[in-house]
């Protein structure tokens, strides 16, 4: 699904390079957690991830894609068509409800919104549905604005915005980060379900190191990133 | 694809999100909008309008001087003539083979402010203004007594004069004349319709009636012992001695020239012929700086309302930040994130303006009665002109170029940012 091979990065030309993989490898359907301290290049690295970031020597291959190669608009399309995205906050856009915001990436991938369609007649019930999967029901806060809703409402709208239409890989950085305890474990189990549903790859990025044990594989970003090398 | 349509329609949800700042910025560039279009529509109106002071006549002769002078004090009825025409000279004129007809004027006297104006029947029927529009009577008819007078539109509104009522003339110009003829009143036979024009400013008497106001006086004085009273002077001689100027019209237009070069050549004394035309180009050059003050005004007002949008587009890019990181996110350009702010300036500038010309034709349909009646000037009420599109398209244009400030912005941080959302 994902390959990395030899992939530095650096922000600034003159700058020291903050991502230096030889390889790295993620399988179709692999559930993979990535911890790392902050400013250890997790969010390079799901930038990068993501086709946002371009490397400055080596392969990106997404599904087969590989990424740097193509052009940036192209990029953004394969983005739209591929992935999904889960910001540690922020997610939503504050002034359409969640519904709209749920069915913004159908409106950029012709794909995700046949897909979408197909499972649920149109993209607005996919939507209901994948809500009600992460347990929002409540219809007034469906329809009103984002900006009303508590942090791990947000979030769970943002998880089902990054899962309609099933697009083939999920990043999430860092989710759960502003979130209480209780709504922290509810929110990855919602998660684990609506992605393994979906049949979709998880790539998962925290520096909290106890969300590790639910995932497939765990790996320290220092591990395979050798900038100091 | 249908991204444009979900970057508009985007662009609309966020605008809507923002309704009072937008309302704001909306409210000040209409404004701004009405007001350019207002300083416009007066600047070409009066300018068609002075243009319009007078047409038909092909010649303006007075006494040497300067040919804006004679302009002013023959047609507009401002300043005065520094010497007068004999009646020889006058007569010389008439008997040219190339003058079809003459509208001989005599100035000098006001009545309660207003000029008065000795000219011949003629007037009536050869004086034109605007596109070849005659004179014509709201009440009554031309003078035909020694003492009748004809009023012009705004005198008769102005005094609240009706027909067959007497007015007393004023010697000399100037709302406080000393003197007055008031032993010669004369009697209001006719009204004039509103021309728009110094017509409608003047109270017309036939040139006997000026000679004969005068006939006691003597250098603009009264002569001591002499008591020449109404009833005498209607008996006399009343052929004035002098005018102050002569309207001419030609057989042929291409005669001007010639005519023109002959009575500025004059032998019996000093004369000064002026083509009009040349003449209103002349004086409205003069008024040039004042017009374009006016305009560069007017373009200063939209230019500084179209930056208080600039500013809060601006003020916004930062708070939007988060919703551009989003958009990258599922998948938008930084083109489309840019295109937002540009989408947004003009429909900010495309609402401001069809606001603003709804508030101009408001305004043009309270105000151009009143502008008319207090200034003369009409101002038709029609279509936007080709113009007036332009000004409302180029604020359109200057909105989109000043969009595009925060959009190449917006598309370098969308760039920069990656994949972190800054708040």
């Amino acid at each position: 699904m994902i390959e990395l091979s030899d992939v530095r990065f650096r922000w600034l030309p003159d700058a020291p390079f903050v991502l230096n993989i030889k390889r790295f490898q993620i399988k179709t359907g692999e559930r993979v957690f990535i911890q790392g301290p902050s400013g250890s290049g997790k969010s390079t690295l799901l930038s990068i991830l993501v086709g946002i970031a371009i490397p400055e020597t080596g392969a990106v291959k997404i599904n087969g894609t590989n990424l740097p190669q193509l052009k940036s608009t192209e990029r953004d399309a394969f983005r739209a068509e591929h992935i999904g995205i889960i910001f540690q906050m922020f997610n939503l856009i504050p002034y359409l409800s969640s519904i709209e915001n749920i069915i913004l990436p159908c409106q950029f991938s012709q794909n995700r919104n046949a897909v979408a369609i197909g499972k649920s007649n149109n993209v607005e019930s996919e939507a209901r549905r994948l809500l009600s999967q992460l347990q929002l029901h409540d219809e007034s806060t469906i329809n009103s604005p984002a900006f009303g809703l508590s942090i791990g409402q947000q979030q769970r709208v943002a998880a089902a915005r990054s899962l309609i239409g099933s697009p083939r890989l999920i990043i999430a950085d860092e989710p759960t980060s502003a979130l209480d305890l209780d709504v922290r474990q509810t929110f990855m189990n919602l998660l684990f379900n609506e992605v393994a549903d979906a049949g979709a790859t998880l790539v998962f990025v925290s520096h909290d190191p106890n969300l590790a044990e639910q995932f497939d594989r765990h790996i320290k970003l220092s591990d395979i990133n050798k900038v100091n090398v | 694809m249908r991204q444009p349509n979900v970057i508009i329609g985007l662009s609309f949800r966020s605008l809507l999100n923002r309704k009072l700042t937008v309302l704001l910025t909306v409210f000040s560039i209409a404004v701004s909008v009405m007001l350019i279009l207002s300083v416009e529509k007066v600047r070409q109106d009066a300018k068609l309008s002075f243009a319009n002071t007078i047409s038909g006549t092909d010649l303006i002769v007075g006494a040497r001087s300067g040919s804006v002078q004679l302009l002013l004090y023959s047609v507009f009825r401002i300043g005065n003539a520094t010497n007068n025409i004999s009646w020889k000279s006058y007569r010389s004129l008439i008997s040219r083979n190339d003058v079809k007809w003459t509208i001989p004027i005599s100035l000098g006297d006001s009545h309660r402010g207003f000029r008065v104006m000795g000219t011949n029947k003629g007037y009536f029927q050869y004086y034109r203004y605007g596109q070849n529009r005659e004179l014509n009577f709201n009440q009554g008819k031309p003078f035909d007594d020694v003492f009748d007078t004809v009023l012009g539109a705004e005198v008769a509104a102005t005094l609240g004069y009706n027909l067959n009522e007497q007015i007393v003339i004023d010697h000399g110009i100037g709302r406080d004349s000393f003197t007055s003829h008031k032993d010669k009143p004369f009697r209001i036979v006719g009204i004039l319709k509103r021309t728009g024009t110094p017509v409608d400013r003047t109270v017309h008497v036939s040139l006997g009636g000026i000679t004969a106001i005068h006939v006691d006086w003597e250098k603009g004085k009264r002569v001591p012992g002499m008591v020449i009273d109404a009833e005498m002077v209607r008996k006399m001689d009343l052929t004035p001695r002098s005018i102050t100027a002569v309207l001419i019209g030609l057989k042929s237009r291409l005669s001007a020239f010639k005519a023109l070069r002959d009575i500025n050549n004059f032998r019996g004394e000093p004369l000064l012929a002026i083509l009009p035309g040349v003449a209103l180009q002349e004086l409205w050059g003069l008024m040039g700086t004042a017009e374009v003050a006016l305009s560069v005004v007017s373009i200063l007002v939209v230019v500084g309302a179209l930056f208080g949008m600039l500013t809060m587009l601006l003020a916004n890019l930062n708070v939007r930040r988060r919703e551009m990181a989003i958009l990258r996110s599922i998948g938008a350009q930084p083109l489309h994130v840019a295109t937002m702010f540009v989408v947004e300036a003009i429909f900010i500038a495309g609402v401001s303006c069809l606001i603003g010309l709804i508030m101009f034709y408001i305004g043009m349909l309270i105000f151009q009665p009143i502008i008319e009646e207090q200034f003369g000037l009409f101002m038709p009420i029609s279509y936007p002109s080709l113009s007036e599109c332009f000004l409302l398209l180029s604020v359109m244009a200057g909105a989109a170029i000043a969009g595009l400030v925060p959009a190449i912005m917006a598309y370098r941080r969308s760039v920069a940012d990656g994949m972190t959302i800054r708040n």
